[in-house]
């Protein structure tokens, strides 16, 4: 009784302390497991040697319907995919909450979308939301082929929910991956992520 | 019972198919109206009845959101964004940035973001020019774009008008009260006699703001995002001279600041604006 107090509130302070300190750029990315909208299985640690990008994703948010309803997610998807770059979309909304889907309905929704993640990744209990701290729908991370978070924070520069503004906007992603595939250190590796909240359980 | 030939079968399914068409676009339009206009009221409106050539005047945006929205104050901290105008108003007018007052933390889950409730006033100062003629009528104009959120956000765009008669004197408007509740919650300069510093450590910052006297309570708001993790709780300890506050810092801070810039609250309507130089040990420079 006194030993699975004593594991409870280790595990409740472990949870704390990963909802107070997420991961930081330079440190070895926390590692995961993980079921998609096709039921396949994904680890990180698998992904080791390639570069992995972590797109938090909610279909009903204003600012992800930005970057979706432009293509504009789907072109950096395309393009960094065919350059073997690991790319989960991850949907960390709880059930009952905006942007929760069924397996079915992510596929659905990836068809009509034209996106094509490697993955889109099932985390209704927020449980990769909360090891990472996303706080925003998009909330982006770039990964490098040793495992350690080079960048992470906001799809682009204009925080809006204006499809107008991502043709001016400076695509942070983008340039963390060109940077970092071509040997560079990454110029900008934070900034601060814009969207609506994760709709996590409450 | 009926029975469908091919060709009805045919028919049907493409009956089917329009009606379903047709319910996704009333869906579309349906999301397209639900409409932040229902949940978040906006109005243009000033603190006098007339513009006094060469005068500053105050305009407001009026904001009246339904139980549970809310807006977003300049940072908007852990997610959101801030209403943003663009102003249109005749030749030799110069509108100034939007005043915030100051806001409150505003808790989801393991988050914070820092915004208005209820109802609030965005002050605006604008300068009208000298040679405006007296008699006329000035048509102020603006676009809005706002982002309101409850669980969900909804965000909106709105044209915003209004026309004052220009004259030698002005009197108070209808909403003038409204402006003179606001601007006790507008952040003053801190008083002259204050002394604030901040020092660095590995993951907090303590700020120390030496008032001449306790502060028992008060709560930072950072004005610039990637400084201070939001959600953290802030720790007070309150001395006869003033008040330290242990702030965590943002996971995103990655370069030592030079200064921690934000507004404090120590009392309701007492708000001061900080801007505190940070003191970082050798080892963190």
């Amino acid at each position: 009784m006194k030993r699975t107090f004593l594991f409870l509130a280790v595990v409740v302070c472990l949870l704390i302390a990963s909802a107070l300190f997420g991961v930081r750029i330079g440190e070895a990315a926390p590692d995961f497991n993980a079921v998609d909208s096709r039921g396949s299985t994904h680890r990180l640690l698998d992904s080791k040697g390639r570069f992995v990008v972590l797109e938090w994703h909610n279909q009903g948010c204003p600012y992800t319907q930005k970057h979706y309803q432009s293509g504009n997610m789907q072109r950096l998807q395309k393009e960094w995919t065919a350059r073997g770059v690991v790319w989960y979309t991850v949907i960390s909304s709880a059930q009952g909450q905006q942007g929760f889907v069924t397996a079915q309905q992510e596929n659905d929704y990836l068809q009509r979308m034209s996106a094509s993640p490697t993955a889109a990744l099932l985390d209704p209990t927020g449980q990769i939301g909360h090891l990472y701290t996303a706080k925003t729908t998009p909330h982006m991370f770039v990964i490098n082929p040793a495992g350690v978070l080079v960048y992470e924070g906001a799809i682009d520069d204009k925080p809006t929910t204006d499809q107008s503004d991502i043709v001016t906007a400076k695509n942070f992603v983008s340039l963390a991956l060109q940077e970092a595939t071509s040997g560079k250190p990454v110029s900008i590796p934070t900034s601060r992520p814009y969207g609506c909240s994760v709709k996590y359980a409450n | 019972m009926p029975s469908f030939g091919d060709s009805s079968l045919k028919r049907f399914t493409i009956v089917r198919w329009l009606v379903l068409v047709l319910a996704g676009f009333e869906t579309l339009y349906a999301a397209a109206q639900t409409p932040a206009a229902s949940v978040s009221k906006v109005a243009l409106v000033s603190e006098q009845d007339a513009v006094v050539p060469g005068k500053q005047f105050w305009l407001g945006l009026k904001f009246d959101l339904d139980p549970g929205w809310h807006i977003y104050w300049v940072n908007a901290g852990d997610s959101g964004e801030p209403p943003k105008v663009e102003w249109h108003m005749p030749q030799g007018f110069r509108a100034s940035d939007i005043q915030w007052p100051y806001p409150e933390r505003l808790k989801s889950s393991s988050f914070v973001d820092y915004g208005y409730q209820d109802h609030v006033l965005l002050m605006v100062p604008v300068h009208a020019p000298l040679d405006l003629k007296v008699g006329e009528r000035v048509s102020l104009e603006g676009h809005l774009r706002w982002v309101v959120c409850r669980e969900v956000c909804i965000p909106a765009r709105q044209d915003l008008a209004l026309v004052l008669p220009s004259a030698r004197r002005e009197s108070a408007s209808d909403s003038n009260d409204l402006f003179e509740v606001t601007r006790k919650r507008l952040p003053k300069p801190m008083p002259s006699n204050w002394r604030v510093t901040a020092v660095s450590d590995n993951d907090q910052f303590e700020l120390t703001i030496n008032a001449g006297h306790r502060i028992s309570q008060s709560t930072f708001f950072p004005l610039l995002p990637q400084q201070v993790e939001n959600a953290a709780p802030q720790q007070l300890s309150s001395f006869p001279r003033g008040v330290r506050i242990r702030l965590r810092k943002s996971d995103q801070l990655l370069k030592p600041i030079a200064a921690l810039k934000g507004v404090l609250v120590v009392a309701p309507d007492e708000a001061y604006v900080i801007d505190a130089p940070v003191r970082n040990p050798e080892h963190l420079r």
